[in-house]
């Protein structure tokens, strides 16, 4: 190793990509730091109800990583945790990171006493704001780690109040909190900010925002999941129960409007989806209108196993338009390409089968020279790596096989 | 199993005649359900768009839809791909148009700007001809068209110009009614749907003359989503033709009864050709505008459609400018009296060819759509 240069790694996101990476490089030998914006690991695979390739709850998983990570000592990790700022280049890179304060410590022993005292409501992000938590909370029933936090923004600690503090029989809540600074001296960087669910409201024809009973698959992942909004059954956002709903594939993808490229995942997401409800509800009937069903490789069975029930319907055809009906029954419009005729489906629920919109596409990482492609995934530059959707759209065993490679490339940067 | 055969040299000639575009469409159909006239049964321009990548000549030139197509180009926002649907159906009209237009070689001269200067060189030779016959000399004093060409030589002109133009047009659209297969329903009606079926609702008359209560109200154009200002613009175009047309009648019946026609503003003839003239100008004037604009999303046109909406505002705006020179009694005004006889003729004596056609073409194509039954209203849910 050259003088002057540093021999740990920097990972920025701690979805199952960046866990992934951070780990990897941990267990060859090297010091690494991974920061995280939200107050737990596990990314948008925490959010899910069953992941691919073995439709299992996410938590088989990532509880896996998290022994790894706590018994490995060169695993270094910060949540609610920001960059600042990045400065240097390869083999020299400086970081600032700042801590926001989660204004609870670790004698947090989750007795929910000052959940029970809080006053205030905050929309709940990791149901996708379909209900409600404390200002005083915890993430979601598996968090890790595994500790209250307060939403500064809703918490009416400002007027005075400090109802959550009185409760805590133990010490663990602390008001005034003050964010933190710190500054890493890394060797290399590996960039795994994930993606965000494309914004549906932009999508004028499809109804979203505008029909109750119209929803997204990152929504229809918490309504199928246990510890979601409804405790797994799935039902309306109005109460009622689902006997059919409709997939909309492409919603917003392939669309020089809005994202233009294929998402990689929505169409084995849809058809995973159709299984919740089919499994739920063995009289429901699901419609999947699609311009192409992308299922590619292995994935193929799944579009296989969906075909044999006959209650799963493949239109091909997208939908443009979509009605609300009296009872808030949606009607969907497409032409069905294969006949040439016009389908108008009546469903008492609809998925909107949204892409994956990098986190980068508007935010950059402030002060870091690295390149994005024009829809914002990262492509790179010297000591600079983009794993899993950071750099493009891919699923989690797409995501790790990156990842673990990311591990080796930026361990190489270290020991040139 | 149906064979069908592609013609690539038409996939071509389709998009050099507009449809640029076509190659981009991945057939996700937003196009037919974002439309707001496409029919439930046999929806465009989903279908016309894969026969267009198909080079399906006889498919698309028997094709009536093309004509239910108004161009709001609702299809060409929504389309993903930026294929834009509405263009390529344009460029489908266009090439009908030139497909059974009567002389053929002549309506060839229309789909390429290699042949502009002969289409403006022919009444420029017309008029210097009828100049070597009659003389030429630019009237002293008050400004009267008549003194320097006779009204009747214009309105005889116009007689034989519309006799040419009406019997070119029929010709057309005998053709066009042959390929879409206008004869086989009356066949139809005939025997085996005596009884009226969906078929035939109504036969031919009534289907005519509901389709031209359908273009006078323009409620078809109304339902455009994306294009609202077409449907104004349209119809500023259409009635100010139709304004100005009675305006020239009531000037002819004005010359038959012997009466000068140097007429005061204020005079009928005068009203309805100024209110005419000014509804032709303001919506072409919008419709460039618009176009203009919008040609990323909705695009630009091609040379077909410019070449026309080009005279019609040149048409409208030497017929304002002429008649401001007159009443400012300048000897200009005979200069541009003749710019407006020329573009004018381009407009008029060519319409059998050029996009002009298009009101022939629509109101025979929906006249067949309502015949065959295919134009069936939407379903309401």
């Amino acid at each position: 190793m050259s003088e002057g240069k540093y021999s740990s790694v920097l990972v920025i996101g701690g979805g199952i990509s960046g866990i992934t990476a951070a780990i990897e490089a941990a267990e060859a030998g090297y010091d690494v730091y991974l920061v995280e914006k939200n107050p737990y690991l596990g990314g948008r695979v925490a959010q899910l109800n069953k992941y691919f390739p073995k439709n299992c709850p996410p938590y088989c998983g990532l509880e896996i990583f998290f022994k790894r990570i706590k018994t490995n000592p060169r695993f270094n990790f910060f949540t609610n945790a920001e960059i600042e700022n990045v400065s240097g280049s390869a083999g020299n890179f400086e970081v600032t990171v700042r801590i926001n304060p989660s204004y609870v410590n670790n004698n947090c022993t989750l007795c929910n006493k000052c959940a029970e005292a809080c006053p205030a409501e905050r929309q709940n992000d990791f149901n996708y704001g379909m209900d409600k938590t404390k200002a005083i909370y915890l993430p979601h029933d598996l968090a890790f780690p595994m500790k209250y936090v307060i939403d500064p923004l809703t918490c009416k600690k400002m007027d005075g109040c400090s109802e959550c503090v009185s409760a805590c029989k133990y010490d663990a809540i602390d008001l005034n909190m003050q964010p933190e600074t710190m500054k890493l001296n890394v060797g290399s960087i590996i960039i795994a900010t994930g993606w965000k669910p494309y914004d549906a409201t932009k999508i004028d024809n499809l109804g979203f925002g505008k029909y109750e009973n119209v929803v997204t698959n990152v929504m229809f992942e918490r309504i199928a999941a246990n510890n979601g909004p409804t405790g797994g059954k799935i039902v309306r956002p109005d109460g009622k129960p689902v006997k059919s709903i409709a997939f909309v594939q492409c919603a917003g993808s392939r669309d020089e409007n809005h994202l233009a490229y294929c998402s990689a995942i929505c169409c084995l997401a849809s058809m995973k989806q159709a299984t919740y409800i089919r499994e739920q509800n063995p009289d429901s009937k699901v419609y999947i209108f699609y311009i192409d069903i992308r299922a590619p490789g292995r994935y193929e069975d799944v579009y296989a196993k969906a075909k044999q029930d006959e209650n799963i319907i493949f239109i091909k055809g997208k939908v443009a338009k979509i009605e609300e009906d009296p009872t808030k029954s949606l009607v969907v419009e497409a032409e069905n390409a294969v006949n040439g005729e016009k389908v108008r489906q009546k469903v008492d629920m609809v998925v909107l089968a949204t892409g994956m919109q990098p986190s980068l596409s508007e935010i950059k990482i402030p002060g870091l020279d690295v390149k994005y492609d024009e829809y914002g995934f990262v492509t790179g530059t010297d000591g600079v790596f983009g794993v899993g959707v950071a750099s493009e759209p891919t699923e989690v065993v797409g995501a790790n096989e990156e990842a673990t490679a990311a591990a080796l490339k930026a361990i190489q940067v270290l020991r040139r | 199993m149906e064979y069908v055969e592609g013609d690539p040299k038409f996939v071509r000639r389709i998009m050099d005649a507009g449809g640029g575009t076509l190659k981009k469409c991945f057939q996700c159909a937003t196009c037919s359900v974002v439309c707001p006239l496409s029919p439930d049964e046999n929806p465009f321009p989903r279908k016309e768009m894969i026969w267009a990548q198909w080079g399906l000549k006889e498919k698309l030139m028997a094709d009536s839809d093309v004509w239910l197509c108004h161009q709001c180009n609702d299809c060409s926002s929504y389309c993903p791909r930026g294929a834009k649907p509405g263009e390529v159906l344009g460029a489908l009209r266009n090439i009908q148009i030139s497909q059974y237009s009567f002389p053929g070689f002549l309506a060839q001269a229309f789909t390429t700007p290699r042949y502009i200067w002969a289409i403006y060189a022919l009444p420029i030779l017309l008029l210097a001809a009828y100049f070597s016959i009659f003389g030429f000399h630019i009237p002293e004093g008050e400004v009267h068209f008549s003194h320097f060409i006779p009204h009747q030589h214009v309105e005889l002109a116009g007689m034989i110009m519309g006799g040419y133009i009406g019997i070119a047009i029929l010709v057309g659209l005998y053709r066009f009614w042959t390929a879409m297969g206008g004869h086989e329903i009356r066949a139809k009606e005939k025997s085996e749907f005596v009884d009226v079926g969906t078929q035939v609702k109504g036969g031919f008359i009534p289907s005519l003359i509901a389709t031209i209560i359908e273009i006078l109200t323009h409620n078809r154009f109304g339902k455009c989503g994306e294009s609202k200002y077409r449907y104004f613009a349209h119809l500023g175009i259409f009635y100010g033709f139709i304004l100005i047309f009675i305006g020239t009648n009531i000037a002819f019946a004005y010359l038959l009864m012997g009466r000068e026609l140097n007429l005061p503003l204020t005079d009928p003839a005068k009203i309805f050709g100024n209110i005419g003239f000014i509804l032709l100008f303001g919506g072409a004037s919008w419709v460039i505008y618009e176009r203009v604009v919008k040609r990323d999303t909705i695009g630009i046109g091609g040379y077909f459609d410019w070449l026309f909406l080009g005279t019609l505002w040149l048409v409208a705006f030497s017929g304002i400018v002429l008649e401001a020179l007159r009443f400012a009694n300048s000897i200009a005004a005979y200069w541009i009296y003749l710019v407006h006889l020329v573009v004018v003729f381009v407009l008029l004596a060519y319409a059998p060819y050029s996009k002009f056609a298009h009101l022939a073409y629509r109101t025979i194509a929906m006249t067949y759509a309502k015949y065959s039954g295919k134009d069936t209203e939407k379903t309401q849910l």
